[in-house]
């Protein structure tokens, strides 16, 4: 398996981060995705063991997490697993979700902070953001996600390569879910704990938040629409 | 005869429309965006000295003061040209964004061919 993490600016977090995936049992690849950062993200990534595709510019979360998700595919690896380059998800629970996409029970095992609410717990204006994605997309495609802007999955090569092949440039994991939903993939939630950032700086500030709420709310509701004039899967949020 | 506004009009419009060519010429506008412009620029022109079809226009449209007519047509130009430019640099900025990814999954495999076989070149 291969870990990637999307990382933008987050020298001070980043190796700690490595370290930590190489101390598990169970141990994966891991492939930093450095977004264009001005600071020396790569260079610390890779000094802590870590492999590094370098965008040659800040191209923005999807572009990113795609970008790992065709070098995983490219080299053969079964399952990819991705995490916050930030350090909030904890590397231990990864194997949960591993597990179930192993044992063939899920293509895309996503990572919930609400299934149990344990570890750090988010700002209210990102909870009530998680929550409305998840009444919509309950509403939108019938999917049953406690938290569909968790950023923390284990996806098998089936589901990686619908992400591959679309993958919303920003604000990305609700409408990944609903391409996944799609295409027919099976879709599983685990709980994992989140923890407070180990440094950098959160890109999703209170007015970011709403933006991203109303943004990707009509990316869905254009995406349903065209859905049921019989168009492709979902908009581009 | 021309009135003194419609001058104006047929001036600015034809200074736009040398402005536009003149880009064209030198190839700092691309052909998907060089049309557009160029019917932007002759729009003044055209609306300036034809003006009786317009007030009639406005007239059975019910507008009581005509000139809003021009103001609503020039807002819907402008509309008109902000989507089919946005259009564009959409496109552009998703071709931009798999160049980016192509460029450094190539480099990533070419640091890993130079890891395993020496240096290339």
């Amino acid at each position: 398996m291969v870990a990637v993490l999307p990382a933008y600016n987050e020298a001070s977090s980043i190796g700690a981060l490595v370290s930590e995936l190489a101390r598990l049992d169970d141990r994966p690849d891991v492939l930093v995705v450095d977004d264009g950062s001005t600071d020396d993200t790569a260079e610390v990534a890779a000094r802590a063991g870590a492999r590094v595709l370098a965008l040659p510019f800040n191209c923005g979360i999807g572009a990113t997490v795609q970008a790992g998700i065709a070098w995983g595919l490219e080299r053969g690896y079964p399952f990819i697993a991705r995490l916050d380059g930030d350090g909030q998800h904890d590397p231990r629970t990864l194997s949960e979700l591993v597990a179930l996409v192993e044992a063939d029970r899920a293509d895309f095992a996503l990572g919930s902070r609400y299934l149990e609410k344990k570890g750090f717990q988010s700002t209210l204006m990102r909870r009530l953001g998680s929550h409305w994605f998840a009444l919509l997309l309950r509403a939108l495609s019938g999917l049953r996600i406690t938290d569909p802007t968790s950023g923390c999955w284990v996806a098998n090569r089936r589901a990686a390569a619908v992400l591959r092949a679309e993958y919303a440039s920003d604000y990305p994991e609700v409408d990944s879910l609903i391409r996944l939903a799609r295409s027919g993939c099976r879709i599983l939630e685990e709980p994992i704990a989140m923890r407070a950032r180990a440094g950098g700086r959160s890109s999703i500030d209170a007015v970011r938040a709403i933006y991203y709420m109303i943004k990707v709310t009509i990316a869905l509701v254009i995406g349903r629409v065209e859905e049921r004039a019989g168009g492709g899967a979902g908009g581009d949020a | 005869m021309l009135e003194p506004y419609q001058w104006v009009a047929v001036v600015a419009s034809g200074g736009a429309t040398f402005l536009v060519v003149e880009l064209i010429r030198r190839r700092r506008i691309q052909h998907v965006l060089w049309l557009p412009w160029l019917f932007a620029a002759l729009v003044p022109a055209v609306l300036g000295v034809w003006i009786r079809p317009w007030a009639k226009l406005a007239r059975f449209l019910g507008i009581l003061y005509q000139p809003l007519l021009l103001v609503a047509l020039a807002s819907l130009l402008s509309f008109a040209m902000l989507l089919y430019l946005s259009v564009v640099v959409s496109s552009l900025i998703r071709k931009n964004l798999v160049l980016a990814q192509e460029l450094a999954l190539l480099r990533s495999r070419f640091d890993e061919a130079n890891r395993r076989h020496g240096p290339i070149g």
